[in-house]
């Protein structure tokens, strides 16, 4: 590049393309688990789940934000799916892409008037609209059913040619249309992460005075931050509701919010993958150790304050740091924001 | 709607802000003095009324049971704050907010679900002590006494509080402490022992709160989650780390929320979140913040 | 004049921190503010960089009134700006920190669809910039594990990132070592070849020998400006630092 003897990935990480053998790992493995796990929807629930933490994680892991109301537009795309799917009856992709952009213009107006604020005036905000959102669908019982939520939706399926259709209605046949949509969306949010754009969130997490010195309109970029975690969190959103062939209330409630704030932290913040990891590992361990010990989330209270207190890479820095020290010690930059 | 329904709602809605006051109070205190936000705050106000109700249920039935709960809660509730401040919450004082926020966010589903294992997901009671069961005739209605001696009680203690603060040696030395840890430490006074003391203090106000809140509202295992966004709306209207700003934000917040069930029923959460958005986006300080 | 002020004037509540300041910076000089500590030396920086709002007065930058603009846009029109406390993306490499403050610059900011690594111009740029300031040798180890002095020149190297026509630094060998502070001395010198330097320094052999003008502060007020002859002479400038040392 300029003569220099050192190599520039040492400092910056190596290029990567879309597809490479991290994604296809992550691809294989996460394909996996519908063979591996003794149940047949839970698996499919993960990847809903992981793909709404790894789109809040753009925010905190990312950007610095810690958006405690992510319900607010995974709700609020779980029920612009439902009412389409109740009244429409358009292709689910269609469906899927008008609850992303729902989801991500609220994102944009909650964002914009949260942004303003910093530190935990803006947590508490992102709180207050969430629950502001919640009583609106709440209230609201003509549109979104209130408390019992919408029920009865049929899960349509996928046409591809006129009289053409890729059946959904299986647990397999629609695990494998989320698990593809979900690698599509990894890959794209990579791309967004490894990008330009996604280095300068980086540098607002590490610090956006700096950031504003050198020429970056921070709000900008924040504001573009929520609309894009607004946008997939909405999209993961309307697949659950493809999934569940309901909308549950609990779709706008801060307990989901909590969940994805919980399994991106448990899963480790530091990377992309992490909240993937976070996901699986509370939802098996939701399955299986509930039935042994109903209150084992004291367990998981307790392994959450200690990752916050010494591990902030979460379950996916422990690993990272397992692999470094088995195999000769590599600086990837994989892995390191 | 006549007078009186009106009057009884306001007296209604005093009582509960008296309640909102005690655990918001509790909450601006360990703001204003630590600079933490404290999420688990609601759980802590939780934990007074079960350990009321566990202190109440010792002593049996008696006319002073209540009493000793009312006591007792609040100081057990202290000491729990202050082993959670010494053990967790003293390495994150030079965090990011952030971590502070999630950490204690940790510590609320740990005692959540503590709460769930010691007592059980069923709600738990004691009933009113003798000395304040029944009513009081106020012209044109009655209103239960209980309520009356809530009210009267938070408006000691807080002015109680007020004085500890702001005229005693104790007090100054608190206040001292939030505008320059390293100073106070310099005088020989050990700012740790400060700072833990001052958390004791907030969360015992919660469990105080729990406490006295116990033969009223019962105890469940989602009150501490509810009570907890409301603090927040509390403090955030009145204005994060005032004191004033906690007795009048819990104010206005359950005088709100009681007239909102006689006017708009439905429009009650709605209005008090709405505000609270409000309040952080045009004076974030809320309403008797500084600057 | 790269850069004036016209009765620059910031209060705090009730505390006049730079009062009426006229400030006229030569285009090519390296211009040195002094002063004791609580002048207002880094209020003045402040408001030069948009970071506080200006009670009163304006400020041009290349006859451009730049008074109430906002920090990022006074780095895109070409003011770079080294800080007191370093403002350094602690968690990133010494190369990414530079290479993210030159692409700031550049096209494809809020490019989201290629990676970040496929845009050679920031890259090229940056290393550039950490030729120049010999921070090669460490370019891949995380800022934050820099010893003081090094950080201290990489906060030089973020306010050149800007290719910008006028350098405002703010103590750039503060907390430095003698060594450290010869090799800054040097490369203040040759950056002043190129561009206008702004310096606020407590340093007095680098302030009176690099600089053309020195402008000093005391309390908020102007009590000198003139070459550095004239300063070492002015009887106020000595009474300001009470018998001081200004005597190299």
């Amino acid at each position: 590049m300029n003569g220099s003897k050192f190599p520039i990935h040492d400092a910056l990480g190596r290029k990567t393309g879309l597809i490479d053998r991290h994604i296809l790992i992550v691809s294989g493995l996460s394909l996996l688990l519908y063979f591996i796990l003794p149940f047949r929807t839970l698996p499919t629930e993960i990847l809903v789940f992981a793909l709404g933490a790894v789109s809040f994680n753009i925010l905190l892991g990312y950007t610095g934000l810690l958006s405690f109301g992510q319900g607010a537009f995974f709700g609020s795309g779980a029920y612009t799916a439902g009412l389409l799917l109740i009244h429409f009856h358009w292709h689910p992709l269609l469906i899927l892409l008008l609850s992303a952009f729902l989801a991500a213009s609220i994102a944009a107006v909650i964002g914009f008037l949260s942004i303003r604020q910093v530190g935990i005036y803006f947590v508490m905000l992102t709180l207050a609209f969430n629950q502001l959102v919640y009583f609106i669908v709440y209230q609201w019982k003509s549109l979104t059913g209130g408390d019992d939520g919408l029920l009865n939706i049929a899960r349509p399926d996928l046409s591809v040619l006129p009289g053409l259709a890729v059946p959904l209605q299986t647990n397999f046949q629609f695990f494998i249309f989320v698990w593809a949509i979900f690698i599509v969306v990894l890959v794209v949010i990579r791309r967004i992460t490894d990008s330009p754009f996604g280095r300068i969130l980086v540098a607002i997490r590490e610090n956006p005075d700096r950031g504003r010195a050198v020429g970056y309109n921070i709000f900008h970029y924040k504001l573009l931050a929520f609309i894009i975690s607004g946008f997939f969190t909405g999209l993961a959103g309307g697949l659950y509701t493809l999934f569940l062939k309901m909308v549950p209330i609990t779709a706008v409630d801060i307990i989901t919010s909590s969940d994805f704030v919980i399994m991106s932290l448990v899963g480790g913040t530091r990377s992309l993958y992490g909240p993937i990891l976070g996901a699986a590992i509370i939802k098996i361990a939701s399955e299986f150790l509930s039935q042994i010990w109903s209150r084992w989330m004291i367990v998981l209270g307790l392994i959450f304050v200690s990752f916050v207190l010494f591990m902030r890479g979460g379950l996916w820095g422990l690993l990272l740091n397992l692999h470094k020290k088995l195999f000769a010690p590599k600086m990837e930059g994989e892995g390191r924001l | 709607m006549n007078a009186g329904l009106i009057l009884v709602q306001l007296l209604n809605g005093i009582t509960l802000g008296a309640i909102y006051v005690l655990v918001a109070v509790g909450l601006t205190i360990v703001f204003g003095m630590l600079n933490i936000i404290n999420f688990a705050h609601g759980s802590l106000y939780a934990l007074g009324a079960y350990f009321a109700f566990m202190v109440a249920t010792v002593i049996g039935e008696s006319s002073g049971s209540f009493w000793a709960a009312a006591v007792v809660a609040p100081v057990l509730t202290g000491i729990f704050g202050a082993i959670i401040e010494i053990t967790l919450l003293r390495r994150m004082y030079h965090e990011l907010h952030e971590y502070q926020i999630l950490l204690t966010f940790g510590v609320a589903m740990v005692l959540q679900e503590i709460i769930i294992l010691v007592w059980g997901t069923y709600g738990k009671s004691i009933p009113m002590p003798s000395q304040l069961d029944g009513v009081i005739h106020l012209g044109l209605f009655t209103f239960p006494t209980y309520r009356i001696f809530l009210i009267l009680f938070t408006a000691v203690t807080c002015l109680g509080l007020w004085l500890m603060i702001e005229k005693t040696k104790y007090g100054s030395i608190i206040r001292a402490g939030t505008e320059n840890r390293n100073m106070v430490s310099c005088l020989g006074i050990d700012i740790n022992k400060v700072f833990t003391v001052i958390f004791a203090l907030g969360v015992g106000m919660a469990g105080l709160a729990g406490a006295l809140s116990l033969p009223m509202r019962g105890a469940q295992s989602a009150m501490g989650d509810s009570i907890m966004l409301l603090c927040f709306v509390t403090i955030t209207i009145g204005g994060l780390g005032s004191f004033t700003g906690a007795i009048l934000g819990g104010l206005i917040v359950g005088i709100v929320e009681s007239m909102m069930a006689l006017v708009w029923p439905q429009g009650g959460m709605i209005s008090i979140f709405a505000a609270m958005a409000l309040v952080i986006l045009v004076k974030p300080t809320g309403l008797m913040g500084l600057k | 004049m790269i850069l004036t002020t016209k009765d620059l004037t910031k209060h705090f509540g009730g505390l006049e921190a730079v009062s009426k300041v006229n400030l006229n910076v030569e285009d090519g000089t390296i211009h040195s503010i002094i002063g004791p500590n609580g002048a207002g030396k880094t209020t003045l920086f402040n408001m030069l960089t948009g970071e506080i709002p200006v009670t009163m007065g304006q400020i041009y930058f290349q006859n451009r009134e730049t008074t109430r603009l906002k920090p990022y846009q006074i780095a895109r029109a070409g003011i770079g700006r080294s800080f007191q406390q370093n403002r350094l993306f602690k968690g990133l490499s010494v190369l990414e920190n530079v290479r993210l403050a030159v692409h700031a610059r550049c096209r494809g900011r809020f490019n989201t669809f290629k990676h970040f690594l496929s845009f050679s111009q920031p890259i090229k740029e940056a290393c550039a910039i950490l030729e120049e300031l010999q921070l090669m040798g460490v370019a891949a180890r995380n800022a934050g594990e820099l010893s003081h002095g090094l950080q201290r020149t990489l906060e030089v190297a973020m306010a050149l990132a800007a290719r910008p026509a006028l350098l405002l630094l703010d103590e750039p060998t503060s907390g430095m070592s003698p060594d450290e502070t010869v090799k800054m001395i040097r490369l203040l010198k040759r950056l002043g070849k190129r561009l206008t330097l702004v310096i606020i320094e407590h340093n007095m052999n680098l302030v009176m020998s690099i600089s053309s003008t020195i402008t000093v502060l005391h309390q908020g007020l102007v009590i000198a400006s003139g070459p550095p002859e004239e300063i070492k002479k002015n009887p106020k400038v000595h009474q300001a630092y009470l018998g001081g040392n200004l005597s190299c």
